[in-house]
């Protein structure tokens, strides 16, 4: 998979900004970022599939809390998590169907620790390929 | 990177700035550094986020920096305010995800010669007992029934189940619990994060260390600390884990509705934050106590384990190794305090983002021990090098809302560490300094390597040198257990 997003310089933390053709691609771009910034995707077969969902009042906020989402399904339940079908994506609520398993130390090799995901700056801007987003994680 | 300010920095003194009043700030912002490090602080984002900051609403005096400030997310690292409690907010971000992360340290009658050459298995046998790393667990499992004890009670829950007495409560900030939390407003995720990572230690820069007193600068001071050259001590430094981090998530989300429904105009929507006298207001600062007394209850259970270790390890009785709590110190927390403003007593809401309560001798709220002496200030460096206790100063009342710094402060992102660490061996760098150290994933090593940190020497220097926070000995680290 060609890597949809970059790293931004931080001092703190882990900034990356993402780009997208449309809205709906830039929500799973930033949805296979976080993936890739935690483990290395290639290892993980999708046997189970998670419904996950997430309200905001801006498009910003609807993105940081479906990732904070799909965050918390990895971090507090365990899963690792491969692929993303959106169902469902109008301006304040997303539905997704995510595909995964569950955590192995012997299978899994895992990249980066993060702590949360954050709504510092978040700004969704027109760019030369549709949209970008730059986001900020706590580590 | 690489902003230049359209702001303008005036020099005050050597060791203090200051950006005046403009445009949408309602105080100033005061940076307490050196000119050395003003230059990294001109180069990252920090002064453009303590500039931001000073905008809040209900902000008294000023906007501070610490000389260990650096970029955050929304608020910088290394940054204070007081805010009024009738026209103030309180703001989650403002805080922090590591709700009360703080640091304890312990002294013991243990030399150097009584470890010397054992420190590699000191360090295993404590790597074995303490979970540590990423999502770390394990070290207890609390029943919901359990937890509302633990949050409402904090240390005193500990005590009360056998971790430690009644000395190591007198010797904790707020004496290990903060009065007002309710557990019946915390969210089930944050249970489920929270059950069961009590006494582990977690990732990042969060570590237990074996050190020695390698220097006394003030002796009277350090005798009353029960700190002598040459002693070893262990230094803890973690926070409420999971559980802070769904509390702060929780209530950003909350207060983010909070924020438009206000009106309130903010630059950062990291800056969410809500009225202190509003419903949600007083929610999160009873949420945030909870997290708190969580964070003081896994400091205790730690060190509880960790003096366990080492006793059975060096076949010491405890009585004769004198492990005895010196102070434990919260470095991400609001709290309200009584401070002079405008000449007149008044209680304010002191927020304290990677800062610590630096109180002077006589403070009320200090312990009897330490009435005469002033508060404990503990100063964790990077792993390499040193760190430092203070004690609290009466300039610190006039200058900072009774606060000072909590650390060396990042100047390297994580990211450019790995890039500058690619090819060398940190760990192997750090036993040729005579520091054995042992981290979950090599990775968090290169992370957390000295290089990428100012160096705490510096910092510490200008604490002192405005007179926020005295100087009284600096500890050598000899191993260092990292998450």
């Amino acid at each position: 998979m060609s890597k949809k997003y970059r790293f931004i310089d931080h001092t703190a933390d882990i900034a990356i900004e993402v780009n997208g053709g449309d809205i709906t691609s830039l929500f799973l771009n930033c949805g296979n970022a976080l993936f890739d910034l935690l483990y290395d995707v290639d290892d993980v077969s999708a046997t189970e599939t998670h419904t996950v969902n997430a309200t905001g009042e801006t498009p910003e906020e609807l993105l940081i809390n479906f990732l904070r989402e799909l965050f918390f399904s990895i971090e507090v339940y365990g899963n690792v998590l491969n692929d993303i079908t959106i169902t469902k994506l109008t301006e304040s609520a997303i539905s997704a169907e995510v595909t995964g398993e569950k955590y192995d130390s012997d299978r899994h090799r895992l990249r980066n620790d993060i702590k949360a995901v954050t709504y510092h700056n978040v700004n969704i801007a027109k760019s030369e390929c549709g949209l970008k987003v730059a986001i900020v994680f706590d580590t | 990177m690489g902003k230049t300010t359209e702001y303008n920095i005036e020099r005050v003194s050597d060791y203090k700035y200051i950006i005046q009043k403009s445009g949408q700030m309602r105080v100033p912002a005061t940076i307490f550094t050196s000119p050395e490090y003003l230059e990294l602080i001109k180069k990252d984002a920090s002064y453009l986020q303590l500039v931001n900051v000073a905008t809040l609403p209900g902000i008294i005096s000023g906007s501070f920096a610490m000389p260990d400030m650096h970029q955050g997310y929304g608020f910088p690292i290394g940054w204070v305010a007081a805010m009024d409690l009738d026209s103030g907010v309180i703001s989650p971000g403002g805080v922090g995800y590591d709700i009360n992360c703080g640091c304890r340290l312990v002294r013991t009658n243990l030399r150097y010669d009584d470890i010397k050459g054992r420190v590699q298995g000191i360090v295993h046998a404590l790597y074995n007992k303490i979970p540590a790393g990423v999502g770390s667990k394990g070290a207890l499992k609390l029943g919901v029934k359990d937890m509302k004890k633990v949050l409402e009670n904090g240390a005193k829950w500990a005590v009360k189940n056998g971790y430690g007495d009644a000395y190591d409560l007198e010797h904790t900030e707020d004496y290990g619990c903060i009065s007002g939390a309710d557990p019946d407003i915390i969210s089930d995720r944050a249970y489920e994060r929270g059950k069961n990572q009590l006494g582990t230690l977690g990732s990042g820069n969060h570590f237990i260390e074996i050190g020695l007193v390698e220097e006394v600068y003030d002796e009277a001071s350090a005798a009353a600390l029960g700190l002598h050259k040459g002693d070893v001590t262990l230094f803890i430094h973690t926070g409420s884990r999971g559980f802070g981090y769904q509390v702060c998530d929780d209530y950003l989300e909350k207060m983010g509705r909070y924020t438009r429904k206000a009106g309130l105009i903010l630059p950062d929507r990291q800056l969410a934050c809500a009225h202190f006298s509003s419903p949600e207001g007083r929610e999160y600062f009873s949420a945030m106590k909870a997290a708190a007394n969580y964070a003081f209850a896994n400091r205790q259970v730690i060190m509880f384990n960790v003096v366990e270790v080492l006793s059975r390890l060096l076949k010491i009785s405890q009585d004769k190794m004198g492990a005895r709590l010196i102070y434990d110190v919260c470095h991400n927390i609001a709290k309200v305090e009584e401070h002079i403003v405008d000449g007149k007593q008044k209680k304010v809401c002191v927020h304290r983002k990677g800062a610590t309560r630096s109180f002077p001798a006589n403070h009320p709220d200090l312990p009897a021990a330490y009435k005469s002496v002033g508060q404990p200030v503990l100063i964790p460096g990077d792993m390499g090098r040193c760190s430092y206790v203070l004690v609290g100063a009466q300039k610190a009342m006039t200058e900072s809302f009774g606060s000072t710094c909590h650390g060396a402060g990042r100047v390297m992102s994580r990211h450019q560490a790995i890039k500058s660490s690619k090819g060398r061996a940190v760990k192997r760098e750090l036993e040729d300094k005579g520091i054995y150290v042992i981290s979950k994933k090599n990775k968090t090593l290169n992370e957390e390597m000295p290089d990428a940190y100012k160096d705490v020497t510096k910092v510490v220097d200008v604490v002192d040198n405005i007179g926020i926070s005295k100087k009284v000995a600096k500890l050598r680290p000899l191993g260092v257990i990292k998450g």
